[in-house]
């Protein structure tokens, strides 16, 4: 049985005795040691994260065919009835999840929470006429805004702040101005660069997560729209620069020939392809620097999306686009290419070169270098 | 895209506690282990960086960003020869052409031979080369317009590459091949054989195509292949079997009338090889390889075929629109029976492993 295929460590290596003695030598621990091991034990049983994928796509399934039954039955008609029964049904399911003893419980109370929050934003949409799409984010808006803390499932947390968001970036699409989009992908990307790299508390990942999915799809709703990208653009090289610098000084001197270098690459890189290119990729150096397989795998799904986008995009020819893609592929090659020539003059004294087999050797047991840079064999569950 | 469930705050009694923290002393430290303790406050950020140091080990930023610049060079410069060929230049002639790509495809080789085939460029190199053979392929029937059916040139496409795929010992390469060869037949289907063959056999035969291709890799990785370890192919192998196998069952459930119509022969058929995949997956990966990934996606199967199959017979029985409102009822306990057995999968999982771990 290979363990790590379950999301688990290698057996035998390292128990949280053994970690937390680590830790305590290198004074980190803040609590009893005792203590600590108890909450261990108690987080044991909860739920791994494809299972509560699992049950979040089922009870996000379950509300709309929920809403969609109450609605093809005329129940829906009165805004009012309707606000408040979603009202209720929210209050009902923050009940449920406190008092909630089990799987059923958790999914009912999830499905239960996303249907009255359903409910509420078509009711007070319906009141205000029904007509626009504004009342209806604000209302959305508002209620996920005052269940985020009180409502501790990281899973409605998403769904409910993705939901937002997606309703707010239509509605932009339809009614407030395409242009506006790009005030949006600017908070979006700079709330998702803030919370997974300043605020690694878990209550605010889902909200980085719902960012993080949702800079993307509107980046990708631009190319829908032919909007301009180049406000887009700067603002991707920009996340870019901050990532790259925020990357390459963790605890650690700046490199400033790095950092140029990587500045040049990404702005680049911003001119000449897709902004939404540039967010993939930002998206996958920050899952490699947060150790998040999750942002990591948004970032590989939205790469191979964009290049397709960039391929059937109408506005430059097939010539343009090759061009611009063998260039693309050109500077990154170059910039591997200029790394490996610094590594090997010994600007990184321990850096390791792959196919270099003694400098590896040094590398792996050199303490400092492992301190400044983050590691990479994380297979486990996601915080 | 959440994280672990942060459950509330444990409520815990003193002799409950010390009961756990006996127990839960030899727990394996893995990255859910660190999360919780930040979370409850017993480590700080610095902690947490820390932790993650000592159970991930020293392994370097650098290796990262070199493979990522080379992959990511390289999709890039891929698409963009697919690009300008498709762009199909007048002015160039079409030997020219040709002369182009095969010297792309001489360079590759050549850099693949250089480099050998075990470090990462080489690997590189020869994935590069076979996509300069479909390349090749495409620009060649655009020259000399042959007519041929697309079908033959994604099969002259995968024969031709098989046998650097075959020494490459790189398993993007294997799944590269094994995503043509699926191309290849769907649009063999299409163009020639849907008039004689029913989709759902042709979903089967796919599925079934790469259920023994997810077979093989799980072969070489009991027999402790290198280069087979990986779990990303593990997983995107069992969705591309399980999604043709699936697919077939549940068009059969809403075309059939249950109680008895022409399809009943096909739809038992395909059912019954479905039935036989689910079981075998479920065998081998709670039992022999335990991978809790690919038993949620047996179950993501189980719950929809149950779902629609209740669904059916909900809708014939009562005829309102009430009955999309159970639907979601339905959905709703499908997927917490089967979150529940996943839970007890991953308890039972995890048990194995704090033991080994505490051994």
């Amino acid at each position: 049985m290979n363990p790590s295929h379950q999301g688990l460590p290698t057996p035998g290596t390292l128990t949280v005795t053994d970690l937390l003695r680590q830790l305590e030598q290198r004074g980190c621990v803040c609590g009893s040691p005792a203590d600590a091991v108890a909450v261990v034990g108690a987080d044991r049983d909860s739920a791994p994260v494809v299972v509560q994928l699992l049950v979040g796509a089922g009870a996000w399934i379950a509300c709309g065919c929920i809403v969609l039954g109450l609605g093809l039955a005329d129940i829906l008609e009165n805004g009012a009835a309707t606000a408040l029964s979603g009202a209720a049904l929210s209050g009902a399911a923050l009940f449920l999840r406190r008092i909630r003893t089990g799987v059923f419980a958790d999914s009912f109370s999830l499905c239960t929470g996303l249907t009255g929050l359903v409910l509420f934003t078509v009711g007070l949409t319906d009141l205000t006429g029904g007509s626009d799409l504004v009342p209806g984010v604000i209302s959305l808006t508002l209620a996920a805004a005052v269940l985020y803390v009180p409502f501790d499932s990281p899973m409605f947390r998403f769904l409910s702040v993705s939901s937002a968001l997606g309703l707010l970036t239509i509605s932009m699409g339809e009614e407030l101005g395409t242009e506006s989009m790009h005030v949006l992908i600017l908070l979006e990307t700079l709330g998702a660069g803030f919370i997974f790299t300043k605020l690694p508390q878990s209550l605010f990942r889902p909200l980085g997560y719902a960012l993080a999915a949702a800079m993307p799809c509107t980046l990708l709703l631009t190319l829908e729209h032919s909007l301009s990208a180049w406000p887009a653009a700067i603002v991707q090289v920009c996340a870019q620069l901050w990532l790259l610098n925020f990357a390459l000084s963790t605890g650690q001197p700046r490199r400033v020939a790095v950092l140029g270098l990587s500045g040049t690459a990404a702005a680049l890189l911003g001119l000449l392809s897709a902004p939404g290119i540039l967010a993939a990729i930002g998206l996958i150096i920050l899952g490699h620097l947060e150790r998040d397989v999750l942002l990591r795998a948004l970032g590989l799904l939205f790469l191979p999306v964009y290049l397709i986008a960039f391929y059937y995009n109408l506005d430059t020819s097939l010539l343009t686009k090759s061009g611009i893609l063998i260039a693309t592929g050109v500077i990154l090659w170059a910039a591997r290419w200029y790394l490996r020539e610094r590594v090997a003059a010994g600007l990184f004294e321990t850096l390791d070169l792959p196919d270099d087999p003694d400098r590896h050797a040094v590398d792996q047991t050199h303490p400092s270098t492992a301190d400044r840079f983050p590691t990479d064999r994380d297979t486990g569950a996601i915080s | 895209m959440p994280e672990i469930d942060p459950q509330p705050e444990p409520d815990i009694s003193p002799a409950e506690s010390a009961d756990q923290c006996f127990s839960a002393a030899d727990l394996s430290a893995d990255r859910r282990a660190v999360d919780c303790l930040f979370r409850a406050g017993v480590i700080d950020d610095d902690g947490r960086q820390a932790a993650l140091r000592i159970i991930a080990g020293p392994v370097l930023w650098w290796p990262w960003i070199d493979r990522a610049l080379l992959f990511l060079g390289l999709t890039f410069s891929l698409v963009g020869v697919i690009c300008f060929f498709a762009w199909n230049w007048g002015d160039l002639p079409g030997a020219a052409k040709l002369g182009l790509i095969q010297c792309g495809l001489a360079v590759c080789c050549g850099l693949a031979w250089w480099k050998g085939l075990e470090t990462t460029a080489g690997r590189a190199a020869v994935l590069a080369a076979s996509v300069f053979v479909g390349v090749f392929l495409a620009v060649f029937g655009q020259v000399y317009q042959t007519g041929a059916d697309d079908w033959l040139l994604f099969a002259g496409w995968a024969g031709l590459i098989l046998p650097w795929t075959l020494l490459a010992r790189f398993e993007a390469l294997w799944i590269l091949w094994l995503g043509i060869v699926n191309v290849a037949l769907v649009t063999c289907w299409m163009q020639t054989l849907s008039r004689d063959v029913d989709w759902q056999f042709f979903m089967l035969t796919l599925g079934l195509v790469n259920g023994v291709a997810l077979g093989l890799k799980e072969q070489g990785q009991h027999r402790g292949l290198d280069w087979l370890q990986s779990d990303w192919s593990r997983h995107l192998l069992a969705v591309a079997m399980l999604v043709p196998l699936t697919c077939p069952v549940l068009a059969l459930v809403l075309k059939t009338d249950l109680f008895g119509s022409d399809w009943l022969t096909t739809l038992l058929l395909t059912a019954v090889v479905l039935a036989g995949t689910l079981c075998v997956t479920y065998h081998h990966f709670r039992h022999r390889s335990p991978d809790l990934v690919v038993l949620t996606f047996v179950a993501i199967c189980i719950c929809t075929v149950a779902t629609l199959i209740i669904g059916r017979l909900l809708v014939k029985v009562i005829d309102d629109f009430v009955v999309v409102v159970l639907i979601g009822g339905v959905i709703l306990a499908t997927v917490t029976i089967a979150a529940r057995w996943l839970l007890n999968v991953a308890r039972a999982l995890r048990a194995a492993s704090d033991q080994e771990a505490s051994a």
